[in-house]
């Protein structure tokens, strides 16, 4: 948290530097103001702390590559792709985000991603595997300031479909929670080195189930606490 | 850019708060069964009510049948009984106290989810006409006596007004001996207890959870003491905040029971204060000593001996046992005098077991069911116990199907409900 807060502060003194600029000629990928380009591509990192009720003495913040991708369809309409990899665990979100400006400085979207995640891993020569699917239907909003720095603040609904995990040949979990809990995210998003944009966010996820702690074979039924770094290049 | 940054940090505080979960003891105060002429149960009456019962009223919240048992703990001369209701649903359970009013059986107490955070009050009677005279008269039970539990039960403190009530179905399983061991002393701190992980609290706790057995975590301080604690350091997952930090053995025992507290306010315990409070105060009847440290062993094994003579001398059933979970604990424990003789429990492989003549194997859950390898060992003249299960489905399946004498897991109640259950 506090190296979020020490990157917020560097980040936003970048301003002194940054020139004003017209929104269609920034890049952005978060930021819901509909875009001017086809394509639009991210690339980074998410790091998100397991709470120490599941993780116990080992508190660790877990880094994962994020691939974010969005192709406009029509003036409104985008698709919203998403991959978060760390190799033995993975997710992959799809899904339509509508968009559209309110004024000239705020714009709205609201959007649907299904994810499917899956993750292989030997633990003490125990194969164990899992899966499940997810949806998490979202709502932004974004306010771009005078100096090119666009502000996202977005909330989502997480949703968990057949969450299934195996150790060797015995199922441990197969479960459902239709509502899981809800993220809360703040993003930023300016001009960065060359001609890239940067994205760097927070997002605080309140859940009884995140995929990325399928091997804990966790048993809460409560909405726990996962904050989460996210940092991006935009191409 | 101030705007920016002011609006950036308010939106950051509200949103990285961490939620601290908490599921209090609710009041139990009951005027009814406070009364001066209610009386105590006998343990005829109390022996009579054990048993599996459905729910009408109340199955939505906890399931469709319940295991009741009683447990008992002692203080000085008083031992006070406790009534628990194992449900099937969310790891429900309910501790209650009772009494006799004139014709009537009360019930008072709380119930909680240990998967959540929910809990509220209840209040049960068996009156008259639902039966109490059968519980209350000296004739056994026959299978004409039907009789029935009605009540209400709430959210919280409020004062309880939602409909419940079970219906007796038939007595409980007790086929064959079965260890329901509670791991850390009775249950985890994050599942929020009344009482923190392997304290002094939490053991008086465990039968009310379902517990038959215990398995508690040791480590030696920096002067030697063996002590009940988890994990390698002070934590702010263990205990409250005290300016102690670092690892646990760089601490004394006078340091550590000075300035540290568990986090419900308790002391760590020292090993012997643990067994004390078994042997005296409880009707446990397993010890697993969960060796967390590498070093000798030879304090835990005198104190072994020693709680076990004392138990004897009072005529308690219990085995203290050495656990091993790992290579260099074996080494440790095959280093010590006479250590065939040392009943141990062996967490590594069948083979293992035979170097340490271990009396309990206790491989991990995740290697399934293993039925082959558990009746190789009974048929050494060995028990198999499984450790870690806390999924419902799979605590069902491991009972259902599988052979082992014992189950260890953070919610007992959970593993009680479906071994009394089991047809």
């Amino acid at each position: 948290m506090r190296i979020f807060l020490i990157l917020l502060v560097l980040f936003g003194s970048l301003h002194t530097v940054a020139q004003e600029v017209p929104i269609e000629g920034q890049k952005r990928i978060h930021f819901p103001h509909p875009m001017d380009t086809s394509w639009r591509i991210s690339l980074g990192f998410t790091a998100t702390t397991i709470p120490i009720d599941i993780a116990e003495e080992v508190h660790f913040r877990v880094p994962a590559g994020d691939i974010h991708a969005v192709k406009r369809i029509s003036d409104k309409w985008y698709l919203d792709g998403r991959i978060n990899f760390q190799i033995i665990q993975n997710l992959i979100t799809l899904g339509p985000r509508w968009s559209t400006k309110i004024n000239d400085r705020i714009s709205v979207a609201l959007g649907s991603d299904v994810g499917y995640w899956f993750g292989f891993i030997n633990q003490q020569n125990i194969k164990t595997s899992g899966s499940g699917w997810q949806n998490y239907p979202n709502i932004s909003f974004g306010y771009r300031f005078n100096k090119a720095i666009l502000l996202t603040v977005k909330a989502e609904s997480i949703m968990n479909f057949g969450i299934k995990s195996y150790a060797g040949e015995m199922q441990v979990t197969n479960d459902y929670r239709l509502f899981s809990g809800s993220a809360y995210s703040i993003l930023l998003e300016q001009p960065f080195v060359g001609k890239k944009s940067m994205t760097l966010g927070f997002r605080a996820m309140y859940t009884d189930y995140f995929w990325q702690t399928w091997t804990l074979f966790e048993s809460y039924d409560r909405n726990l606490f996962f904050p989460q770094l996210i940092v991006g290049l935009i191409l | 850019m101030k705007q920016l940054i002011t609006i950036a940090y308010i939106l950051l505080i509200v949103t990285s708060c961490r939620r601290e979960f908490v599921a209090p003891v609710p009041n139990t105060d009951w005027d009814l069964f406070n009364s001066p002429t209610a009386v105590r149960l006998t343990r005829l009456t109390m022996n009579k009510m054990e048993g599996i019962y459905s729910f009408g009223a109340g199955a939505d919240v906890f399931g469709d049948s319940t295991a009741l048992k009683w447990s008992y703990t002692v203080s000085g001369n008083d031992t006070s009984y406790k009534l628990s209701m194992f449900c099937e649903k969310q790891a429900a359970y309910f501790i209650l106290e009772g009494k006799r009013l004139d014709t009537s059986i009360l019930l008072n107490g709380y119930w909680r989810k240990l998967v959540n955070t929910e809990t509220g009050r209840v209040r049960l009677t068996i009156n008259q006409v639902n039966g109490s005279n059968y519980l209350i008269s000296p004739s056994p039970l026959n299978s004409n006596n039907k009789f029935a539990v009605t009540g209400t039960f709430s959210y919280g403190d409020a004062v309880p007004d939602r409909p419940v009530n079970i219906q007796y179905n038939r007595s409980l399983n007790r086929t064959t001996p079965f260890q329901i061991i509670a791991h850390r002393g009775g249950g985890r701190t994050a599942d929020i207890l009344p009482a923190s992980e392997n304290s002094i609290e939490i053991l008086k706790l465990a039968p009310q959870l379902g517990s038959t057995g215990v398995e508690i975590d040791v480590r030696l301080t920096k002067d030697g003491i063996p002590i009940l604690y988890h994990d390698a350091r002070l934590n702010e997952r263990l205990v409250q905040k005290s300016g102690l930090l670092g690892p646990i053995e760089n601490y004394s025992y006078a340091q550590l029971n000075t300035i540290v507290r568990l986090k419900n306010g308790e002391r760590i315990p020292t090993l012997r204060d643990a067994l004390i409070t078994i042997v005296v105060n409880t009707p446990l009847n397993l010890v697993w000593l969960d060796i967390k440290y590498h070093g000798s062993l030879q304090t835990v094994a005198a104190l072994q001996a020693e709680f076990q003579q004392k138990a004897n001398n009072m005529g308690r059933t219990l085995e203290i046992m050495i656990g091993i979970p790992d290579e260099e604990v074996q080494k440790n424990f095959l280093a010590l005098p006479n250590s065939a003789s040392i009943p141990s429990i062996n967490e590594l492989s069948p083979e293992k077991v035979i170097q340490t003549n271990s009396k309990v194997w206790a491989p991990r859950w995740t290697l399934g069911l293993q039925n082959e390898e558990v009746a190789a060992q009974q048929a050494q003249g060995r028990r198999a116990y499984v450790w870690t299960l806390d999924i419902p489905e799979n605590i069902q399946q491991f009972i259902l199907e599988g052979r082992f004498d014992g189950i260890l897991s953070n919610y007992p109640s959970v593993v009680a409900y479906y071994h009394y259950a089991k047809k």
